[in-house]
């Protein structure tokens, strides 16, 4: 493809004379441009044309100037970190933007979470419906009667998958059609837990903000953290040292081994393998042994901060972990020769849940879900960050051509050994690599903005951080895997039986807690109690309570 | 004595059903490295728990017992609350036609064979009844299910039955038995047909790779899923009957019963009730290590190798059945 200079130029005939570069970031590999509400769809038809993913539509209220309507494209699978911003400023009174959604369904959930969130009007919108909020909620966002799809086919049953099943932990709620046992039609509902979490961050200093960033999701904490810290310093222009960048890539490593073998339990179980869900969780146990050595926690790491990470690891760390790594490394080759040639586990996730190429373009699909539908598309690779690059580590995508549910099996058990490898690496580089892990002399954010990604366990983590000069953020907005691949699910259901449905959607790895971006927390009635084990062993919780 | 006996015998079942769910949920847990139910207690909670655990299932009927039942309004109510009762008696029923180590009163009569298919039938057919009156979608496709396992496991089950009735020449358990004790156990004679029957016994007793009709995670309890208190500790219970049923047949008809000493005295038939009770541990192992290493048959998988697999096998059971007796060895 042509470099993004070339793709600049391209877009400054297409949309002048509205047309203005703001500013750019990343050695000039973010642009950022400015122009006028009716030439954003233009501009993202030329974009998709030249295959380029629009990872995010957001939008920020920037006040008295209007709402700041985002557009973020990623070139950065063509060329290495090449992203084009697009923005237009819109009045508070009337704002209304063309849909891009009517050309690319990635967009739809964006835009209708932009409905709810700030009001703005995508016109054109081929299913304008609510996302987070109940369907049957009011207007003045709410359209199209807001029902739910409807199918035109008499004598069929309804099963409703969720919110509360127990396929799935968390509440998802997949309306499910079904003619005997084949699925039919597939609509899908979120937001059963939403708590505003981005609002939240804008409400509270960086330095808190990163610790609320980690609590979106309890298994991945890592990779928001992460991202939340990369992006604010990317605002606050400092590079951490490299010492800390070993380890931070240290620690989102083994936070994906664990979220992945945690992931290939669950699908077991969804396949009804209750024996080999017990396995890989026994597997996992070290990994959090690990995790717990280095971080003092065993599952909210809460290491990384603005600046570097919070701990340093000693040399009698690095023998524990490493030790550790190779006899995980050990169990999880069996494991996968076990996984891989049962001949049942093969019946039922072989041609399974099938995701084409240009589905999984077109529906959004990120992460292990996308690489295993033959898209080479990884965060590590294409826009690197803490020591991911060629220059600290030496690592291979790993892709699959299956397409279906095996193949993310397959995708995710390959790069967990992938993940040990680097994990190894960058125990060998602190071995080396000495120096403080830490800069502690960030005293304030200047007004700018940033994005920045992670490939999380999921997939791609997408951040969006705007600065005013305080130390404050004025915008957080956050784009999980999860929320790109549940919405994909629709391309990979239909036509399947009822037997499938678990393990194609337990396959993408759904996270609805990310999707929401909630924590869950009900601290409004009663009195909080604090009790030991030993306390609670001799029942003086029914004591504490009545004092 | 025969009253004692019309008492005892559904009772010693029922145990034993108890004893061998403990089992499979023993052997399922530790090749997950759980625990499972423990069979001896820590020590510390012994005077609160008791010193085992072998009895949890029946503990699971107990506590069943004492929780609401619950009706879905929109149910059929009568065939909804009468049929887990059905099931139940039929299973009582069926426990009478076993030999449990020459224990019995009803396994020797004529035509006792043909009894006891028709009762087992007839367990698995009101379980079906009771959920399809539950008016639950996942009843509903639970019950689909269940049939359409019942229909091709039912096949390979009665080929395997009756290719050791052939063998024997009788319709009584009994005398199946017997027959053994004069030649081989049949599992020598014919392990096609036990090999049948092994893998019939998962499909009746829902374990994995047939537990279709309950898998959790696609239809949350399938037949069961109205099912509360008293009503789903009768379902329970006749599924216990099932168990202890399903592999005191396996016993009976393929490992000679256990009867190693002649029928006697008390002292023989309790020698040969120890050796059948070991027996059926040791079938209920196999199943349980079945049960704990494989994963679910999607639907139309599991009916698909039913039908091509084991219908073929248990055919060729009855066909080595008939070449045996054609060729008069027997």
């Amino acid at each position: 493809m042509a470099g993004i200079r070339e793709v600049t130029a391209e877009l400054e005939k297409i949309l002048s004379p509205d047309f203005e570069v703001a500013r750019t970031d990343v050695n000039g590999n973010h642009i950022y441009i400015k122009t006028s509400p009716n030439k954003l769809l233009d501009a993202a038809r030329y974009l998709l044309l030249i295959d380029a993913r629009l990872v995010h539509v957001t939008a920020s209220d920037m006040g008295t100037k209007g709402l700041k309507v985002l557009h973020i494209y990623g070139l950065d699978h063509l060329k290495q970190h090449a992203h084009i911003i697009l923005y237009a400023l819109v009045p508070r009174n009337a704002p209304k933007v063309p849909s891009v959604a009517a050309l690319t369904y990635q967009a739809s959930w964006a835009e209708r979470e932009t409905m709810e969130l700030l009001g703005i009007e995508f016109e054109g919108h081929p299913d304008p419906r609510h996302i987070f909020l109940p369907f049957e909620w009011p207007k003045p966002v709410e359209s199209a009667e807001g029902e739910w799809n409807e199918v035109k086919v008499e004598r069929r049953t309804t099963l409703p998958i969720g919110p509360y099943h127990p396929a799935l932990v968390e509440g998802g709620y997949f309306k499910v059609k079904v003619d005997g046992e084949e699925i039919i039609d597939v609509d899908i509902k979120v937001g059963f837990n939403h708590r505003g979490v981005m609002k939240l961050a804008e409400r509270r200093s960086f330095w808190k903000d990163i610790f609320l960033v980690g609590r979106i999701c309890g298994i991945c904490n890592t990779p928001h953290r992460l991202t939340f810290a990369i992006t604010a310093e990317a605002i606050a222009g400092i590079t951490p040292p490299e010492r800390a960048e070993y380890i931070r890539t240290l620690l989102a490593e083994l936070n994906r081994i664990h979220s992945h073998l945690l992931w290939l339990g669950i699908a077991c179980e969804l396949i009804g393998f209750k024996t080999l869900l017990m396995w890989a969780w026994k597997i996992r146990e070290p990994i959090q042994d690990c995790i717990e050595l280095l971080t003092g926690n065993r599952v909210h790491m809460d290491a990384i901060i603005i600046g570097g990470v919070r701990r340093d690891v000693s040399q009698s760390q690095i023998t524990k972990v490493e030790e550790k790594l190779k006899q995980v490394k050990k169990e999880l080759e069996s494991l996968v020769e076990v996984v891989s040639t049962h001949s049942l586990v093969r019946a039922r996730t072989e041609d399974i849940g099938v995701l084409t190429l240009a589905d999984a373009k077109n529906g959004g699909a990120v992460g292990p879900t996308a690489r295993a539908s033959g898209w080479k598309i990884d965060v590590r690779r294409d826009s690197p960050y803490a020591a991911y690059s060629e220059e600290y580590t030496t690592w291979d995508v790993v892709v699959d051509d299956g397409k279906d549910v095996l193949a993310r099996v397959m995708v995710r058990v390959k790069e967990t050994l992938v993940s040990i490898d680097l994990c190894l690496q960058c125990l060998d580089a602190l071995k080396r690599v000495g120096g403080p892990v830490i800069i502690k002399d960030v005293k304030e954010f200047p007004e700018g903005e940033a994005i920045r990604k992670t490939e999380a366990p999921r997939g791609e983590l997408f951040y969006y951080l705007a600065s005013n000069g305080l130390n404050i953020p004025q915008t957080v907005r956050i784009r999980t895997p999860s929320y790109r691949n549940i919405a994909a699910l629709v391309f990979m259901l239909k036509g399947y039986t009822l037997s499938d449905a678990p393990i194609i959607i337990g396959s993408v790895d759904p996270c609805f807690s990310c999707t929401d971006r909630v924590i869950i927390v009900d601290e409004k009635k009663g009195k909080k109690v604090t009790l030991n084990y030993d306390e609670f062993m001799r029942g003086l919780a029914v004591k504490k309570l009545e004092e | 004595m025969l009253v004692a006996l019309a008492v005892l015998i559904p009772i010693i079942s029922f145990m034993i059903g108890v004893l061998l769910n403990f089992e499979i949920r023993k052997v399922f847990a530790r090749a997950q490295y759980r625990l499972g139910p423990l069979l001896t207690m820590y020590s510390d909670l012994r005077g609160l728990l008791g010193f085992t655990r072998i009895l949890q299932p029946l503990y699971d009927i107990l506590k069943l017992s004492y929780k609401e039942t619950l009706i879905p309004k929109s149910a059929n109510k009568m065939l909804f609350t009468s049929s887990p009762w059905i099931s139940l008696i039929l299973a009582v029923a069926a426990s009478y036609f076993i030999s449990y180590g020459g224990l019995t009163i009803l396994a020797n009569i004529e035509l006792s064979l043909i009894f006891l298919t028709y009762l087992i039938v007839g367990v698995s057919l009101f379980w079906i009844i009771g959920a399809s009156a539950s008016s639950s979608p996942w009843g509903a496709i639970g019950v689909r299910r269940e049939a359409e396992l019942l229909f091709s496991i039912e096949v390979a089950l009665l080929s395997s039955i009756f290719s050791a009735a052939l063998l024997a020449n009788t319709l009584s358990v009994q005398g199946i038995v017997n027959a053994q004790l004069k030649l081989y156990p049949y599992i020598l004679l014919n392990p096609l047909a036990a090999i049948t029957f092994m893998i019939a016994l998962l499909g009746k007793l829902q374990l994995k790779p047939f537990d279709i009709p309950d898998a959790e995670v696609e239809i949350v309890a399938g037949p069961f899923t109205e099912y509360s208190g008293k009503l789903l500790a009768l379902l329970l219970a006749s599924k216990y009957f099932l168990t202890a049923i399903m592999t005191g047949l396996f016993v009976n008809i393929f490992l000679g019963g256990g009867q190693i000493l002649p029928p006697t005295n008390s002292l023989n038939l309790a020698v040969n009730f120890i050796v059948f009770l070991i027996l059926c541990i040791a079938v209920a192992f196999i199943a349980s290590l079945i049960h704990a290493v494989a994963p679910r048959f999607r639907v139309d998988q599991g009916f698909k190798w039913v039908i091509t697999r084991l219908w073929p096998l248990a055919f060729a059971s009855l066909a080595l059945s008939i070449v045996f007796k054609s060729m008069g060895v027997l």
